[in-house]
């Protein structure tokens, strides 16, 4: 399965740069949390298929998203930022 | 009578065309079949040869050809040979398929002439070897010459050459060229300071000339370019992967040379840098900010010499024409001359603060600012009241000063201030000055030249145009309206629009004849967002007061103005007729329906009062409410994926660094919110915790300076209405404003449900603050 990976930077149909801040798996999709690298205030959460991300848009699942990159990041900040 | 025609040929110099011959042929094909069989080959090619060479240069070809072959008959490598050697004997460039052409018609010409196409291709190279690198030196390759005709000037020029050529690496070196060879023309076709487009293209060149298998081999050429920009090939490459986003190339490929800012020339290299690192600058305001700087710094030096060196600039960067520098200079050196000229003429000086006082306000004043409220009044002194009102900070109206006990002790210390702040009293005789200037124009005696001149002056200038117009005296004069043209490109939009807006009612023609000046301003370069409002602004208040003046005006400008400001309108105004709203619907629809809709809401907040009302009109397909939701709709999109890399070098590092803390704490922030939290508590929690963290770790690991300067609760109240918005407006009917301690609404509250898996036991799941504080110290 082809996943985006913590700390990738991306560039997006839009021009804009981001950095992938969590990347999980779940239900079987790879969802991403991503912020711009410019102001860090265009946030994502979006679903991440074959090189196309997709806003998530159902709300339940947004939250249910937010709370697990949350913990995600929890446990692999540490690791994240003594790779970089 | 087909050899007579043949000999009319050669002797005339005429050629049939090819469908003439092959119609004659056909014709004459039972008689002359033998003949023409062999003939009608070469006619076709005679035709197209006669196109590209007059016959006498044939002449010399033929010539050429029969000194060479004397001797013994050339093999088909020398026969290569000569055709290449054609162009150094014509002193023409000479395309392959012409060559082709030629060595075609030669061989039916001479019965000895060894003809191959292929021998002619691998003879290409010896060709360019002959006529560019060993005739001519690389200074003149690169650089143009007369004998080389052309230079090498771009990008797809010297790829070409490395593409074509393979023992071009070898030859370069050979000749010791290649390095200041490309040293210079680095540096004259401005890729060391490029920007955009410009960066873009060298960086493609280099990651070409690193991965294409056919460029490869010129791999040393990769490192001695980069050697030029920096030392490490990590950096170089994830720089090189910057720039070609189009980034400023002397950003991403800095350090090729560390600039003296002692000296003049370094300093202003510096600066430019400055410039070219932040891409949100504006330019002009860094262009004038310079020219005031260098002037000031490097005062020993003559002006002249100051001034090449700041026309120099066009030589690093793209980003401005010498006219653009040029008139810069002009304008700081009137300004300087007119400094001078006012300390010069400096009223004040020597005076004490009430000589001064009763010079502007009359022998008979008194510091009772009320018993002056009719004399300011008589003496239109408004503008300057107001202007030291806004100096002092006081934000007083006239008739609050007039109306202030505490003004009169505040304009006494203003006053005393004009004789010993060389700067605020530039600032205030320029408004007194200004206002004694108006009353020159009272004078029936003033002269052309002298209202002339005046127009140059600041905003005054508009005052003089207008109140001339009144006069009816220089109406069409075209030397004024000259300079109210030149006059009207340094005057601050804003300004130009409200005094539109204030007096329009008064000056209607002249008006006319201002915006249209007005827009030769804006037609001048760009435009930014706040002079486009402004001149949107100025079109309403033009529409609205005078609506035959207004369909004349747009008429004019409709398509130009939107043709260049306003991109949607590239593709719909090519000279139809519809009207300007039509044109702005259209536009609306093409974002629509593109789903653009970054575009749809800048167009959208782009168009003024006056525009939205007629464009949302009944006969259009949205509402103005439609737009608005559709604008939001559009914001949940999908996104291709154009490139992902992992983080190479420094600056790769400290950005990812700086996003994930960044984005670690917007994360909290958003579960926060969506957990029930009060908006209120959530950015002043989250702001704290943000604040510890950037406390606590050094920039210089982080590297980003924005931080240093980051509105932490701004950025959090951000986050929040992106996460407003992008839960869409149904969301919103059901949020509920909430109030401070102080009563004044100041976020909103949203009302969620917790999420059932969430672990809220867990305080510190949320919050990244410890763990900051312990890298931090740690760093």
């Amino acid at each position: 399965m082809n996943v985006l990976e913590q700390g990738e930077i991306l560039e997006l149909s839009n021009d804009k740069e981001y950095v992938v801040i969590s990347s999980i798996i779940y239900q079987g999709a790879n969802y991403v949390y991503i912020i711009d690298t410019e102001t860090y205030k265009d946030y994502k959460v979006c679903k991440y298929q074959e090189e196309e991300l997709e806003d998530v848009t159902d709300d339940e699942l947004f939250k249910n998203l937010i709370f697990k990159f949350n913990k995600d990041l929890k446990a692999n900040l540490a690791k994240v930022l003594s790779e970089i | 009578m087909l050899e007579r025609l043949w000999m009319a040929e050669e002797e005339e110099g005429l050629y049939l065309s090819l469908h003439a011959s092959e119609r004659f042929l056909q014709i004459y094909k039972d008689k002359t079949a033998n003949i023409a069989r062999g003939r009608r080959v070469e006619i076709g090619w005679a035709t197209k040869v006669a196109k590209a060479f007059p016959k006498s240069e044939i002449d010399l070809i033929c010539a050429e050809y029969e000194i060479i072959s004397a001797k013994h008959d050339l093999t088909e490598k020398e026969t290569a040979q000569f055709l290449n050697s054609l162009p150094k004997l014509l002193g023409k460039g000479i395309n392959t398929s012409e060559l082709i052409e030629v060595g075609k018609d030669l061989a039916h010409r001479y019965s000895n002439f060894k003809f191959n196409e292929n021998a002619l291709k691998s003879a290409q190279g010896d060709r360019l070897m002959e006529t560019s690198l060993k005739r001519y030196s690389l200074e003149q390759i690169f650089f143009g010459d007369a004998n080389v005709k052309r230079k090498i000037s771009n990008i797809s020029d010297i790829e070409r050459l490395l593409t074509v050529y393979s023992d071009i690496e070898e030859a370069l070196f050979y000749k010791g060229e290649l390095d200041s060879a490309i040293d210079k023309w680095l540096d004259i076709n401005g890729y060391y300071s490029a920007t955009g487009e410009k960066a873009k293209e060298l960086a493609q060149f280099l990651t070409k000339l690193r991965n294409d298998s056919i460029l490869s081999d010129f791999s040393s050429i990769y490192y001695m370019i980069q050697s030029r920009f920096t030392t490490s090939t990590e950096e170089f490459e994830s720089r090189v992967a910057n720039a070609e986003k189009g980034h400023a190339i002397i950003d991403t490929l800095q350090g090729y040379a560390a600039f003296d800012e002692n000296t003049l020339d370094g300093f202003i290299k510096s600066k430019l840098k400055e410039l070219l690192a932040d891409p949100n600058k504006d330019k002009k305001v860094w262009l004038k900010e310079l020219i005031n700087e260098v002037y000031e710094k490097f005062s020993d030096n003559e002006d002249l010499v100051i001034e090449a060196a700041l026309k120099d600039i066009t030589l690093d960067t793209d980003l401005f024409s010498p006219i653009d520098i040029s008139f810069e200079i002009e304008n700081y050196y009137d300004l300087r001359n007119m400094t001078a000229k006012r300390t010069e003429m400096n009223p004040f000086k020597d005076k004490d603060a009430e000589e001064i006082f009763k010079m502007i306000f009359g022998e008979d004043a008194t510091y009772e600012l009320s018993d002056l409220k009719d004399k300011i009044s008589s003496n239109k002194l408004e503008s300057l009241i107001e202007y030291m009102a806004d100096t002092l900070g006081l934000g007083l109206q006239l008739e609050d000063m007039v109306n202030s006990v505490e003004s009169v002790q505040a304009f006494s210390n203003f006053i005393k201030k004009l004789q010993t702040d060389e700067e605020v009293f530039n600032d205030v005789y320029m408004a007194f000055d200004k206002n004694r200037d108006l009353y020159k124009l009272t004078n029936k005696d003033i002269t052309k030249q002298e209202i002339i001149d005046l127009a140059y002056d600041f905003d005054l200038g508009v005052y003089v145009i207008i109140t001339d117009t009144i006069e009816k005296r220089l109406i069409d004069d075209e030397e004024l309206v000259t300079s109210k043209a030149s006059y009207l490109k340094s005057v601050d939009p804003v300004f130009v629009s409200k005094l539109f807006k204030d007096e329009f009612h008064i000056y209607q023609e002249q008006f006319c004849h201002l915006i249209y000046s007005y827009y030769d301003y804006i037609s001048d370069g760009k435009v930014n967002n706040e002079e486009l409002n402004s001149f949107c602004e100025i079109i309403d208040i033009v529409a609205t007061n005078l609506p035959n003046v207004y369909n004349e005006i747009i008429e004019t400008i409709r398509i130009n103005l939107f043709d260049e400001y306003i991109t949607i309108f590239k593709d719909l105004t090519n000279g139809n007729k519809k009207s300007l709203y039509k044109k702005i619907q259209d536009g609306i629809l093409t974002f629509a329906v593109g789903y653009k809709y970054v575009q749809l809401e800048n167009f959208y907040n782009g168009l003024t009062p006056y525009f939205r009302e007629h464009v949302f009109t009944e006969d259009f397909d949205y509402t103005e409410d439609e737009i608005k939701e559709l604008i939001n709709k559009n914001k949940k999109g999908k996104y291709k994926v154009k490139s992902r890399r992992k983080p190479k070098g420094d600056i790769d590092k400290k950005k990812v660094k700086c996003c994930v803390v960044m984005g670690a704490a917007s994360l909290s922030f958003i579960g926060l919110i969506l957990l029930g939290e009060n908006p209120v508590e959530a950015i002043k929690s989250c702001t704290t915790s943000l604040s510890k963290i950037i406390n606590n770790f050094s920039f210089s690991v982080l590297g980003e300076a924005v931080l240093e300067n980051l509105d932490v609760a701004g950025y959090f109240a951000s986050i929040g209405a992106a996460l407003w918005g992008a839960r869409g407006l149904d969301k919103m009917k059901n949020q509920k404003k909430s109030k401070t301690d102080s009563g004044e609404e100041e976020a909103i509250e949203v009302e969620v449900t917790p999420v059932a898996d969430f672990d809220e036991d867990d305080e510190d799941c949320l919050d990244f603050t410890d763990y900051y504080k312990e890298q931090g110290k740690r760093k």
